[in-house]
């Protein structure tokens, strides 16, 4: 094998493991919004370093120019949906997880935010999607 | 080379497989959404490396950009119309993930 393959297959090895990081985390981390972190990020990443991997390999060629488009369009645009998604996601009111240790913190804290929002609303204003979607989650 | 890289698109057969347990277990219709945009870059890598594997990566290229466009715009497509509609199923929605975390119960 020559240094340009040993280079090749880091990157494909490289690409393999964050594909597989990305995948755990989507089937283990516990809400919702944990796991967009998991696909938005490990999975944008392992998906460059693979098209890279591919892209060496191949050398300067057509196929490494549309590898190198691939690339880019993904780069591009896997963050931005798996940020529009959770968006929305957050707006329709989610539930969001706490960690245990951080639960009486938590409550303590959309307890007030709640308290905000109601002193909002009778001032008669609209409370913000933030408000709403806190009141939400905590009620018991 | 190129069996390395039949061992690597197997590989992420299986990894792709494994997104699908997302799909149907995911407790909320975001999950399931998301866990399809994975699967759809998933599907992406796939098709080039096939491609290399079958040793004509032109079309098999030009595939996977068609479809990481496609990807692209189905999962903004459905997000944007979720985020606009007045109403959500609330059994959708799902209150399966809980506040309180597993080891508080």
């Amino acid at each position: 094998m020559s240094a340009l393959d040993w280079v090749s297959a880091f990157f494909l090895a490289g690409g393999a493991f964050f594909l597989v990081v990305s995948t755990v985390g989507l089937l283990r981390l516990p809400d919702f919004f944990s796991r967009s972190h998991a696909v938005g990020k490990s999975e944008t990443l392992g998906s460059l370093l693979l098209l890279a991997g591919l892209a060496i390999q191949n050398g300067f060629a057509l196929e490494s120019a549309k590898l190198v488009l691939i690339l880019i369009f993904i780069a591009a645009t896997n963050p931005s949906g798996v940020h529009v998604l959770s968006r929305a996601a957050l707006r329709k009111g989610v539930p969001v997880w706490i960690h245990p240790d951080d639960v009486p913190e938590a409550e303590r804290r959309a307890a007030s935010a709640a308290e905000a929002a109601r002193a909002e609303r009778a001032a008669g204003t609209h409370g913000t999607d933030g408000a709403d979607v806190t009141n939400r989650e905590v009620a018991p | 080379m190129t069996s390395i890289l039949l061992g690597l698109a197997i590989f992420l057969a299986v990894l792709l497989g494994m997104n699908f347990i997302r799909v149907i277990l995911g407790p909320t219709l975001f999950d399931r959404l998301l866990a399809v945009g994975a699967i759809g870059t998933n599907a992406v890598l796939l098709l080039a490396i096939i491609g290399f594997v079958y040793g004509r990566p032109d079309g098999f290229l030009d595939l996977a950009i068609t479809y990481a466009i496609l990807n692209f715009v189905g999962v903004v497509a459905v997000a944007k119309f979720l985020d606009a509609k007045r109403e959500v199923d609330p059994d959708a929605l799902g209150q399966a993930a809980p506040l309180r975390g597993e080891r508080d119960q």
